[in-house]
């Protein structure tokens, strides 16, 4: 039983590792257009968005019980992970929406135009500057679990490293 | 026993329509925004109404840079701002986890001799 729980934990943070990387090597690519080129950029900014929803998803009953006891006693790092993940859905919401708007390749494949609003344009890049210190931040609050399970599941294979056995008590010696 | 599936699927489903309204909301907000004008009055603070000067071409070719904006590419400028972001985030990362630490320091060191105190 025990080890069947822990099994099917090991797995969700497998499976977290994954979307997690696969989310940070997509924004880097981007935040580039220049990288990618117009059309991967639009269609990887409309994929992001998705995958965003789905790592908010995926840690459903954190959202819930930290939402629920936000206003209650509740510790401090996870309130300060509230308010920078409430920080980052509202960046990224207007990044997609913005992006959405000022599309040159998606919108006109549906037969709609994009935006010629200065403003989108200025809000788009204004907010995806922004995404990158919110995304670094968010990364720095949670780099002990990304170095522990990268160490578990990406680098697992290697051989671990002895560590030199320390006698307890050196006077013994 | 028997509840717990059921009360877990609704917070679920409670969860995601949560977050589809707030998204909507950021969204709808800022359409709002713009439509009264607030959001170009927010951005185009920095220009002034002031052009900047645009970049040199010859008539029938794009502009440097837009040419593989548009087609995507190894180029320097592309390789660049990767590895500017790439850098940025490295850098808030190091500051944070580091600080992190050292707060963490701090705090186990100014509580030591007060728990000394009351365990002598």
């Amino acid at each position: 039983m025990t080890t069947l729980a822990t099994r099917h934990k090991l797995s969700e943070t497998a499976r977290n590792l994954f979307v997690d990387l696969a989310i940070a090597a997509g924004f880097l690519a981007a935040l580039q257009p220049h990288f990618t080129g117009m059309t991967i950029h639009e269609w990887l900014g409309i994929s992001l968005g998705g995958a965003f929803l789905l790592h908010i998803l995926l840690h459903w009953r954190w959202l819930y019980a930290t939402t629920s006891r936000f206003f209650k006693k509740l510790a401090r790092q996870s309130r300060i992970n509230f308010v920078l993940n409430l920080a980052l859905l509202i960046d990224f919401t207007i990044i997609t929406l913005s992006g959405i708007l000022i599309s040159e390749e998606v919108l006109p494949l549906l037969g709609l135009a994009g935006s010629q609003d200065m403003a989108w344009k200025s809000l788009h890049t204004i907010s995806a500057d922004l995404a990158v210190w919110i995304v670094g931040l968010h990364i720095a609050l949670h780099w002990k679990w990304v170095l522990s399970a990268t160490r578990k599941y990406l680098f697992g294979w290697l051989p671990r490293r002895k560590t030199a056995s320390v006698p307890q008590t050196s006077t013994a010696v | 026993m028997s509840t717990q599936p059921k009360t877990n699927k609704s917070k679920f489903w409670l969860v995601f329509f949560g977050l589809i309204m707030v998204i909507s909301l950021i969204g709808g907000g800022s359409y709002a925004l713009n439509e009264a004008g607030l959001l170009s009055a927010a951005t185009s603070t920095a220009d002034e109404g002031e052009r900047g000067t645009p970049p040199d071409f010859t008539e029938g070719e794009m502009p440097e840079g837009m040419a593989d904006r548009a087609e995507g590419g190894s180029s320097s400028t592309a390789l660049l701002g990767l590895g500017k972001s790439v850098g940025q985030l490295a850098i808030i990362i190091a500051v944070v986890y580091y600080a992190q630490k050292l707060f963490g320091w701090l705090e186990r060191r100014w509580q030591k001799p007060k728990l000394s105190g009351q365990t002598g």
